[in-house]
């Protein structure tokens, strides 16, 4: 008998969490005011005295629940602000480009690689892939090799800047993902990258 | 060498020559850059006994054969309107034919047939003539179902060129490629002619250079699938792939040995791209060359003693041979600044490979003793990844031309381009089957 009265008891008390945690306040005030007309009614304050109190401590709820829905907002757009400047910043830290046929790292690309590697070293918990890409001139099988060095050289230079090499995976993908489609000397510079993917805190 | 070449000539023509005294004589020298195409005719065949309802098979019959004997590149089919003679209403066998009405359009080898339909039965003949002689060279006779006449005219074709080049025709072979569409490849084969493609791989993944092995059973290709850039192996009868090399790096598959039990590749699992021999019993990789720069796209030469490959060791891709265990290394192109592919001709020192020419990519070809190399693919757009079909006469490759890409095939001089497939959005590294004994 106790065991179905506490089993009644944990019932009601998830029935009740249930309703509290939809939204919806029309049960929880009908259970009030049941309490209330039945307990208390013959020698308690007048109808008009309990329903300015009822109203008082629903405006009180009101503004709870909007201070922390707006304190909940805050927080979110702050992620969010947080999370665009990161996004930006590693959209900065995300590419970097060769000449034709060649593998060698330009200033322009040790310049990002030197922020790839502080932005490495200050997140210890990021990983890194570094994908090597060609522009569709020449061979699938030579730019499947080409795209390899360059993601190595890339690899090899953060390595000497102190990343550690078991954080850093490399793949090349040739020619065969290029993000220019036509055949113009601006697309083919765009396709000859070093793309940096990002993992991890 | 070209001695070697002779003997096997006869032999090969002895075995398989319905005609050996056929063989004796070659009517189309098909290795003469300055051949002319053979005007050979045919005519309609005779319906012999009559069957109603089956006129429409005696154009049918003329109409394939000359089809399947125009795509070799190697015939002038003569136009039916010019015959003098309607020769399946006077009788196809020797005593029947016209010959002075066959040589006085220009005819220098006739074929005649006739087909017997009975119920779903049917028994075709069919004659090679030699115009010039005035004599029968091959006949043939084929029973079966009337479903398998296209078969059955393919096999007489090969009895002609048989007949006329003193080798089988490459009727029995196909071509795989590697097909992309909205940014995923996978690996197709077509039959030579450019009928039955068939889409061998649906990984929705990256899949590249597909290579036949020498059996036929076999073919191993690059892909993506699981991850990484690694080499499968699929079985052709059963559709099955198996990953034979991982190693989180870049692996590519290259020639097949002889016996389909080693493989050329390479793979950047020691740091540089690297040339390896990898043995598919067992997994042991034999490395076979060390150097910083890229290694690449090994080809074994037909005996087995050479590789071809392509480095940029020198600053910019070139073509090398080396000795087959690694040493000797020379480099064999120099004449512009990006040579790549290689493809070794399955039967002298010739070397087929893609390069820079004039501002665009053309094939090109270069005795393997070094000197100039000739352009073979005609100028307009890019012609790209030859490959030598098995009797080297024929080269496939890619042509982008205008924003469109297309696999195509051409005789080994440059002439006959024809389209084999097109519709993708690009095609990459055709490779050529061997005979695959369909026929």
């Amino acid at each position: 008998m106790k065991r179905y009265g506490t089993l009644l008891a944990v019932t009601m008390a998830f029935v009740l969490a249930l309703s509290l945690t939809s939204g919806c306040s029309a049960p929880k005030k009908a259970t009030k005011e049941d309490v209330t007309m039945a307990g208390t009614k013959p020698a308690g304050p007048s109808e008009e005295e309990l329903a300015r109190q009822k109203a008082d401590q629903e405006a009180r709820d009101r503004a709870l629940r909007e201070q922390a829905i707006r304190d909940q907002e805050a927080r979110e757009r702050a992620e969010r602000d947080r999370a665009a400047a990161e996004a930006a910043r590693l959209g900065e830290l995300s590419r970097i480009y060769f000449d034709f046929d060649r593998a060698e790292l330009s200033t322009e690309a040790r310049e990002i690689l030197g922020k790839v590697a502080q932005l490495m070293k200050a997140s210890p918990g990021k990983n890194l892939t570094i994908e090597g890409n060609c522009d569709d001139r020449g061979t699938n099988e030579y730019n499947l090799a080409l795209g390899q060095q360059r993601a190595d050289a890339a690899a090899r230079y953060l390595q000497t800047l102190g990343v550690e090499r078991k954080r850093i995976k490399t793949i090349s993908y040739g020619e065969e993902r290029p993000i220019c489609p036509e055949a113009t000397e601006a697309c083919w510079r765009k396709n000859r990258n070093a793309t940096f993917v990002y993992s991890g805190k | 060498m070209r001695k070697n070449r002779i003997v096997l000539f006869f032999v090969s023509a002895l075995l398989l020559a319905a005609a050996p005294a056929a063989g004796a004589k070659v009517y189309i020298n098909i290795d003469s850059p300055s051949a002319q195409k053979f005007p050979i005719a045919v005519t309609t065949f005779r319906n012999m006994n009559d069957a109603a309802g089956q006129e429409s098979l005696s154009p049918w019959f003329a109409d394939t054969l000359g089809k399947t004997l125009e795509i070799t590149g190697f015939f002038n089919i003569l136009d039916r309107k010019a015959f003098l003679v309607d020769q399946a209403r006077l009788g196809i066998a020797t005593e029947h034919i016209q010959f002075p009405a066959w040589a006085g359009i220009g005819a220098e080898s006739l074929v005649t047939g006739g087909f017997a339909v009975s119920g779903r039965d049917l028994t075709l003949e069919c004659r090679l003539f030699d115009v010039v002689q005035g004599k029968l060279l091959v006949g043939k006779r084929y029973t079966g179902r009337i479903e398998e006449r296209k078969e059955m005219v393919v096999r007489f074709a090969q009895e002609i060129l048989i007949a006329l080049t003193g080798e089988k025709g490459l009727f029995d072979t196909k071509i795989a490629f590697s097909g992309k569409r909205g940014g995923s490849s996978e690996i197709y084969t077509v039959n030579y002619d450019g009928t039955e493609p068939v889409k061998l791989t649906n990984y929705n993944s990256i899949t590249l250079s597909p290579k036949w092995s020498p059996d036929g059973r076999q073919m191993s290709f690059l892909s993506y699938k699981d991850g990484s850039p690694d080499i499968h192996v699929m079985d052709l009868n059963r559709k099955t792939a198996r990953r034979v090399l991982s190693t989180g790096r870049l692996n590519l598959p290259a020639s097949w040995s002889a016996d389909s039990k080693r493989m050329l590749v390479t793979s950047s699992k020691d740091g540089s791209e690297d040339i390896y021999i990898l043995s598919l019993a067992d997994g042991r990789m034999t490395r076979l060359t060390n150097d910083p720069a890229i290694d690449v796209s090994p080809t074994w030469s037909p005996d087995g003693r050479q590789i071809a490959f392509v480095s940029d060791r020198g600053g910019t891709p070139q073509i090398y041979l080396m000795d087959a265990g690694g040493g000797n290394v020379r480099r064999l192109t120099f004449e512009g600044g990006y040579n790549t592919t290689p493809a070794w001709h399955p039967r002298s020192n010739r070397i087929a490979y893609e390069g820079r020419a004039g501002g665009t990519f053309q094939v090109m070809v270069i005795e393997t003793e070094g000197g100039m190399p000739v352009q073979v693919s005609a100028n307009g757009g890019r012609n790209e990844n030859p490959a030598w079909s098995p009797d080297g006469r024929y080269i496939a490759f890619v042509s982008r031309l205008g924003g469109k890409s297309r696999l195509c095939v051409m005789n080994s001089n440059g002439t006959n381009v024809r389209v084999i497939h097109e519709g993708l959005d690009a095609y990459v590294s055709p490779t050529w089957s061997p005979h695959l004994n369909l026929y």
